[in-house]
């Protein structure tokens, strides 16, 4: 209960910042969505990677997570680290084709609706959050 | 409000200020945020979340 307080609280003061720290236009507000999303992907390939792989092997499964193995993936990750990466995850899915679709907006001229403004934005502060729980 | 629901709400809004900060020092403007996100779209696409792995 307390957490959910908490995380509403958050939101409501990311949505002011919106409002009153930047003066975001749709398209800087659409363009933050997409580097806060590439940003996080990036960081969670970077965490399971083992560390002790080679450049080039650490650059060939970032392009191609399919072929992460077990036995690729960075033996040093905490459980608390595993249980932030697992959310990271889910909420990167769901991320994805609504960051392409906001930006698809703007592509063809068009205000994205309000209420998938809305789920970006809540989905990005849980994102961000993830690592404060 | 507590500490921990300010401190978030800080975090948060420090990320979008330093984003908003970057682009305005590097002079980008209005019409070049369109060609950074087309190319930010490109790269998106590529992207395979569901292909993560599992930890």
């Amino acid at each position: 209960m307390r957490k959910r307080s908490l995380k509403l609280v958050a939101l409501f003061l990311f949505m002011a910042a919106l409002v009153s720290c930047t003066h975001l236009t749709p398209a800087q507000q659409t363009l933050w969505a997409l580097n806060v999303y590439q940003a996080q992907y990036d960081e969670y390939l970077s965490m399971v990677i083992n560390p002790a792989l080679s450049t080039d092997e650490k650059a060939y499964l970032k392009q191609n997570p399919a072929e992460i193995t077990p036995n690729k993936i960075n033996p040093d990750l905490t459980d608390e680290a595993k249980k932030m990466l697992r959310v990271k995850k889910e909420i990167l899915i769901e991320l994805k084709p609504l960051v392409i679709i906001a930006a698809e907006y703007h592509k063809s001229g068009k205000l994205p609706p309000d209420n998938l403004q809305a789920t970006l934005t809540s989905l990005i502060n849980r994102l961000l959050s993830a690592e404060e729980d | 409000m507590s500490a921990e629901a300010i401190l978030i709400g800080e975090i948060l809004s420090g990320i979008l200020c330093v984003f908003v900060e970057r682009l305005r020092a590097a002079g980008v403007k209005e019409e070049e945020i369109e060609g950074m996100l087309l190319d930010m779209i490109v790269k998106v696409r590529e992207t395979k979340p569901e292909d993560l792995p599992d930890v």
